[in-house]
């Protein structure tokens, strides 16, 4: 389908241009308007004049009509590229979908023997006893094991809590500390929040999940460089702009994670929210953070962008609907200090 | 105590159900899959079935159908691994089957410790 809109695009723009060209050269070298000039003064009886006229006119609609459906089929093939984008991109996440889904139950039934034993030993063992220790790290290795798999099952099924909300302000705040603890000495934090940012339909820990991995994104992008790297959620309300960003209009809390890294090239662009893609070395990264972190938002009716120059910096913007007004009613208690600031 | 049926593919968490069981002073018994938990049904009676969801042969979906049947007062909890679809998919078929209750693997001592208290109604007063 897209190769056939392609054609015919191609198709009509090089039938215009033939066109053009042909009455251009027809005037200008085959001295067309001379000639008819001397015809029509040469039988000025048979009143050639009006026919002329028309003869000359008629270019102009012929135009408009090529033009618009040149525009028609220029629509035309922006969409379906779009859609067999977003078909192919879909398909490509619902086999991940299916690999990871089976994945994450065979490893599920292999911690069971794991986790079950070394809690039951770990139970009967004193904590005297050298080997305590030993089971001790055993159970809680299982454990992450498990947690790292219901991550996983989480892209899987891309499952949030469905009918929990959260102020972002307050997540934000909360999770300050650990941002700062977590972030190297070379690079300054600073978290701008405004008045009451506002509740949205994700879970706090889903939340949290998604500002940690922006986070972690961009202190990594960060690693050797010193800069500022900016937090910041505010209330916004999205009019004719909300379609850039493929939302609907009305009431939003926009999130931004801004740094000064050594940002993502035009190529890694278009990949950066595909399931498993890093740009981190081998070991170090899933790529599962900004696939999960795009599903945790499109679900709750959000979405988000990314904007980057390669040795400027990257900002991600997650826009996510507001469930309650701003200066509404919150899960959380409202703080004094609106605005933090953290070196 | 009560006497248990652990049916699971897997041997090793067959296994490992079957010591946290005895742990919480149940006597338990492990079959390979819903024919083979069929089968020990019409040999012994059995308090609770824990039952693995995925299995080859009948899978634990149509041996809770058939149990549902033909033993009425059986108690029964439905596990699983996960996959693709949600405990609560689970959940919602499993109880449609009619399992009382569902957990997803791995599952610690206390998920089954309070599990099979409240699908036997030993469960401590609160």
């Amino acid at each position: 389908m897209t190769q056939l809109g392609s054609k015919t695009l191609k198709r009509d723009t090089f039938v215009t241009a033939v066109a053009v060209l042909l009455l251009f050269g027809a005037f200008h070298f085959g001295e067309f308007f001379e000639w008819l000039y001397e015809f029509t003064r040469a039988h000025e009886e048979w009143e050639l004049d009006e026919f002329i006229l028309l003869l000359f006119a008629l270019p102009l609609p012929l135009a408009w009509f090529a033009f618009s459906r040149m525009r028609e089929n220029v629509a035309l093939y922006q969409a379906h590229l779009t859609a067999e984008r977003e078909l192919a991109h879909f398909r490509k996440v619902e086999s991940l979908g299916v690999l990871a889904g089976g994945l994450a139950h065979e490893l599920n039934n292999q911690l069971q023997p794991v986790l079950s034993m070394s809690e039951l030993l770990l139970k009967r063992t004193p904590e005297t006893d050298p080997g305590h220790r030993k089971l001790e790290l055993v159970h809680d290795g299982a454990k992450r094991a498990k947690d790292t798999v219901s991550k996983v099952l989480v892209f899987a099924r891309r499952e949030a809590d469905q009918g929990k909300t959260c102020e972002v302000g307050e997540v934000i705040r909360r999770l300050n500390d650990l941002l700062v603890i977590s972030c190297s000495s070379k690079i300054d934090l600073r978290v701008e929040l405004g008045a009451m940012v506002g509740v949205v339909p994700v879970s706090a820990t889903d939340l949290e999940g998604v500002i940690v991995n922006l986070f972690n994104n961009a202190a990594h992008a960060m690693e050797d460089r010193s800069g500022s790297l900016v937090i910041g959620a505010t209330a916004t309300h999205l009019d004719a702009d909300a379609r850039e960003v493929g939302l609907v209009p009305g009431g939003y809390v926009r999130i931004e994670v801004r740094d000064e890294g050594k940002g993502i090239s035009e190529e890694e662009l278009g990949r950066v929210f595909d399931p498993f893609f890093t740009t981190k070395e081998v070991g170090e990264g899933t790529g599962l953070g900004l696939s999960q972190v795009k599903g945790l938002v499109e679900k709750a009716g959000g979405g988000i962008s990314l904007d980057s120059r390669v040795g400027q910096g990257t900002t991600v913007t997650v826009y996510l609907p507001a469930t309650v007004p701003s200066a509404g009613a919150s899960d959380f208690p409202r703080q004094e200090d609106e605005n933090l600031e953290e070196g | 105590m009560s006497h248990i049926l652990v049916i699971d593919d897997d041997p090793a968490v067959a296994e490992s159900l079957k010591f946290m069981l005895e742990d919480l002073g149940h006597t338990v018994a492990t079959a390979e899959d819903g024919k083979e938990g069929i089968q020990a049904l019409g040999r012994e009676r059995y308090d609770l079935v824990i039952t693995d969801i995925i299995m080859p042969e009948k899978d634990g979906l149509e041996f809770l159908m058939e149990t549902r049947g033909s033993h009425p007062d059986l108690k029964a909890i439905a596990i699983s691994g996960g996959g693709r679809m949600t405990s609560k998919d689970y959940l919602v078929m499993a109880d449609s089957f009619g399992a009382d209750a569902v957990l997803t693997k791995p599952i610690s001592m206390e998920e089954l410790t309070e599990c099979v208290e409240r699908v036997l109604g030993t469960s401590p007063p609160a």
